[in-house]
């Protein structure tokens, strides 16, 4: 039999430990956090100047992904270069138009990523994707998650070839720079 | 107090965590303003399935996450290692847990491969057993790391057929100050109660994670499924005589009854890079279905308990990382045994020496650690430790009265009514009188004390997309000697989407003391025992289709200086297979639900061995046949289903196809197979806010089947006799059952 004193321990403990730490909330959605870090790529991403007169900054999504809502949420509340953002939906990559960054969810498929990264209107965009592989294709950045923690890798030649500057501290934290 | 007050006082706390946390403020997390280092470390709830566990590491690894426990509705560790691939479970109702051979390698118990809590190594000192049973919380993982082949190389002894890491979660993880608590109340078939607690907390540098179960069940009822565990056997007055007028736990003996009462807690502290963490469990349940009933009674509790108290310290040094681990366990295995031994006398043999004793074994040990990597450059790392451990070893079991076993109370000179020691009666007796139990002590004449040293180094290199690991290691034990195993591997990276694998691995296995010792009249000791050893060569691959990911491995191992149950080294093995593993993640046909996620393992193991008993002569004999026991073909297969926001499904199979009997069971006489089967196991899962309520189901069709038998196996079948031997050579399973669990997520 097991004594009585063991679970009296183990229950004042649990109750000891409740009351002396606050609730919080320990993990988020996941496309929360991705467009937490979009906005943080754009502080370590230089792009050409704006040649096009827009005083946004578009943020482009290629079709139904979770990240719409809180790119919104973004927009509202956010600004990038002190110009506006602007959250567009394309339904397929036929209908990208000019974009700082193009969001390509994993539910696209590697036609229409490459189908977005060969549009005349992505030559100085960042096309972000969340697949593995992706990068070969010609992405920029491409998120992963690993034990749970979004990571995410580079492939410099995409965003060069995208006339884009990536800061070598943002190189510092990505999981894998492929040149 | 009772143990339902236990019980109550336990959900009485966790009500008590929820109201008082429910009355704190939620803080909101805005992540906009979090820098990228930060945004970095916080956990995600995930929705894609982009990952690929182990894709760079040197061996063949399985993860279960902890969502993957959530949604398959598991409730314990024995139903998680029934799900794997590569394992050959074999459940005895009791006992401790089930038994499982990795990679078909059949062994007396779960011996070969190390159970690890956050890697700290939880097999038993005495007998090396993983005791996979269910009194291990589930709760608090984060995930089960399951690593394929013999690792010596790096963990030293005993990481001979693979590893089962649990790793649990640590208040570090959360986003903020606070904690976060999860309470799972259970009840179902057989009268089994069991509730969960699991909390993690973290406040500035002090994280924190503590867990604990209680069960309870009467489990169930098997004696209509196998004459050798039948209620007429088990109170059959001849064989049994007087021993039918006592006792155990309020039932009397001469019917099946095989209770189960077990409780695990597990825990650490961390303060900045020190953590201060503990073990304990208590494993406490009667026989099951191991034993013959005309032998002995189950109605009676074996236990076994660990207690792992631990300090570690984590430090970095320029491009070096530290750990140094202080670690003191103490072990102890002891219960009751009531027995009937076949009077051996002509014309006596319905008759028998009856006993009811009390067994004990105590075994402690201290262990320092220092592990340490570096990383030389860009490229390559090392990796290199050491290892201090003294145990203080029981040397055989403790057992006052019976026949001429070690006894700390009764001097083994005590005859006894019958001449064979005091506690040996005979089943024709009118009375008899139980002999007095161990001394709590163990007796410094029946400890042995042994040094065991280690020192490993590997080296890690990436050179483009080839990944290169190398490395060995030296160890000393003051019994049985040195031993140096190496391992090697190659990786090479198809484009971050897979990986080919070809690796080398060895190990030995130590002779556990209770087979060098601990010998009793029923199974004899051998102090010349060699260690195994074994060697494995794989080739294994990785590669992800968009969300379908494909993993597989063939592999080939050898084994030499097999120990078999007689504790003698003998004969070789050699086992071959292949394991097919895949996963997919795809669209709901339901609108707004989450994606169906599903999973395939496919096992194909042979396993030979050099030796095979003669049932005629009673020998074991050169000449190599099919080892027995080991199923060559098994599918593992399950899928999930979300359905709307608040709903999940999950439905589990398991398919074992026909199989040999072990060459020492007494069946293999007449070649005797095991028949297929296939079991299904389901649960839906009901979310609402906090709460979520499991209806669980397991053996769905309610199929009647068969595992083998444990150790020697040699009950035969024929139940009109006595039986042949003490274990039984098939061991019948559990119809349906069902189980439902309140679980608060707090």
């Amino acid at each position: 039999m097991y004594k009585g004193s063991k679970n009296i321990l183990l229950i004042i403990v649990i109750i000891i430990t409740s009351s002396f730490f606050q609730l919080q909330k320990s993990e988020v959605e996941e496309y929360s956090a991705k467009a937490a870090f979009i906005y943080n790529f754009t502080k370590f991403v230089e792009w050409e100047k704006q040649e096009d007169g827009s005083s946004s900054f578009v943020i482009g999504v290629v079709g139904e992904s979770s990240i719409y809502k809180p790119l919104q949420g973004l927009a509202l509340s956010k600004k990038i270069n002190n110009r506006k953002i602007e959250i567009v939906r394309f339904n397929s990559a036929a209908e990208v138009t000019a974009c700082q960054i193009l969001f390509v969810p994993e539910t696209s498929s590697s036609k229409n990523l490459k189908e977005c990264i060969n549009s005349k209107y992505t030559k100085n965009t960042l096309i972000i994707t969340e697949k593995q592989g992706c990068l070969e294709y010609g992405s920029g950045i491409n998120f992963m998650v690993i034990d749970n923690r979004i990571k995410f890798e580079i492939n410099l030649g995409s965003l060069s070839k995208a006339n884009l500057k990536a800061s070598s501290q943002l190189l510092k934290l990505a999981q894998n720079v492929q040149e | 107090m009772s143990k339902n007050k236990h019980i109550a006082g336990i959900i009485v706390a966790g009500v008590f965590s929820v109201a008082n946390l429910l009355a704190q403020e939620d803080t909101t997390i805005n992540l906009l303003d979090m820098s990228l280092e930060e945004l970095l470390k916080i956990n995600v709830i995930t929705a894609s399935g982009n990952k690929q566990p182990g894709l760079e590491a040197p061996a063949t690894i399985v993860v279960i996450t902890a969502e993957e426990i959530k949604k398959r509705g598991y409730t314990d560790l024995t139903e998680i290692i029934t799900d794997l691939p590569g394992f050959d479970v074999v459940n005895p109702n009791g006992r401790g847990g089930i038994v499982a051979y990795q990679r078909g390698y059949r062994t007396p118990i779960t011996q070969r491969t190390l159970l690890m809590i956050n890697g700290i190594i939880d097999n038993d000192l005495w007998a090396h057993e993983a005791l996979l049973g269910k009194h291990y919380p589930i709760y608090n993982i984060e995930r089960i790391e399951v690593l394929y082949g013999p690792t010596s190389s790096l963990y030293g002894p005993n990481a001979f057929l693979g590893i089962i890491n649990i790793i649990t979660k640590d208040g570090s993880s959360l986003n903020e100050d606070g904690t976060k608590t999860f309470v799972s109340m259970q009840g179902g078939s057989y009268n089994t109660k069991s509730v969960e607690l699991a909390t993690i907390g973290k406040k500035g540098d002090v994280s924190f994670s503590l867990a604990g179960k209680f069960y309870r069940s009467d489990e169930a009822d098997l004696s209509g499924k196998w004459g050798f565990l039948s209620n007429k056997q088990f109170s059959d007055t001849a064989v049994w005589g007087p021993v039918l007028q006592h006792k155990h736990l309020n039932v009397n003996y001469g019917k099946y009854y095989s209770p189960a009462d077990n409780y695990g807690v597990v825990g650490h502290i961390i303060y900045k890079n020190i953590k201060i963490g503990f073990i304990n469990w208590k494993n406490r349940e009667g026989y099951g279905s191991w034993y013959a009933a005309d032998r002995a009674q189950n109605n009676a509790l074996w236990k076994k308990s660990s207690f792992q108290l631990y300090l570690e310290n984590n430090t970095e040094y320029k491009r070096c990382r530290f750990n140094t681990l202080l670690l003191f366990r103490k072990n102890r295995v002891w219960g009751d045994w009531a027995e009937a031994e076949p009077d051996w006398n002509t014309g006596m043999e319905q008759y028998s020496y009856i006993s009811i004793t009390n067994w004990n074994a105590i075994n402690n040990s201290y262990l320092f650690k220092e592990d340490f990597t570096c990383d030389i450059n860009k490229n390559i790392s090392l990796q290199a430790g050491g290892k201090y451990e003294r145990k203080q070893l029981t040397k055989a079991y403790d057992i006052p009265g019976y026949w001429d076993a070690f006894s700390s109370t009764i001097p083994t000179s005590t005859p006894g009514p019958q001449g064979y020691g005091a506690g040996i009666g005979h089943s024709k007796d009118s009375t008899y009188d139980i002999v007095v139990a161990p001394h709590p002590e163990m007796p410094a004449e029946n400890l042995l004390f042994t040094d065991d040293a280690g020192t490993y180094l590997q080296f890690l290199a990436k050179l483009k997309k080839f990944r290169f690991n190398a490395g060995g290691r030296f160890d000393y034990n003051s019994i049985y000697g040195i031993n140096t195993n190496i391992r090697a591997s190659t990786i090479y990276l198809l484009k971050n989407k897979g990986a080919v694998k070809l690796i080398y691995g060895e190990a030995y296995q130590e002779p556990p003391p209770r087979q060098l010792f601990g010998g009793w009249n029923g199974r004899k000791a051998n102090v010349n025992l060699k260690p195994e050893k074994a060697q494995n060569f794989e080739l294994a691959s990785m590669y992800s289709f968009g969300s379908l990911t494909l993993t597989g491995s063939l592999f080939y191992s050898m084994y030499r200086n097999v120990i078999k149950e007689e504790a003698e080294n003998a004969g070789k093995r050699k086992i071959y297979g292949a394991e097919l593993k895949s996963s997919v993640m795809f669209k709901n046909f339901i609108p707004n639900s989450a994606k169906i996620s599903g999973y395939c393992y496919y096992s194909y193991t042979q396993a030979l061995s050099s030796i095979h008993y003669n049932h005629t002569s009673g020998e074991w004999e050169n000449g190599e046949v099919v080892l027995g026991d080991i199923a060559p073909h098994k599918v593992n297969i399950g899928i999930n289903l979300p359905v709307l926001k608040n709903i999940n499904l999950n439905v589990r199979g398991n398919y074992v196809s026909d199989r040999l009997v072990y060459s020492r069971n007494a069946l293999r006489e007449k070649e005797y197979k095991i028949g297929s089967y296939f079991t299904m196991d389901g649960s839906i899962t009901f979310n609402y806010k906090v709460t979520s309520l499991v209806f669980k189901i397991k053996n769905i069709t309610n199929i009647d089947y068969f595992h083998p038998g444990l150790e020697q196996a040699d009950s035969g079948d024929d139940f009109t006799k006595r039986s042949l031997g003490y274990r039984n050579s098939l061991l019948p399973q559990a119809g349906r059952s069902f189980m439902i669990s309140l679980n608060l997520d707090l």
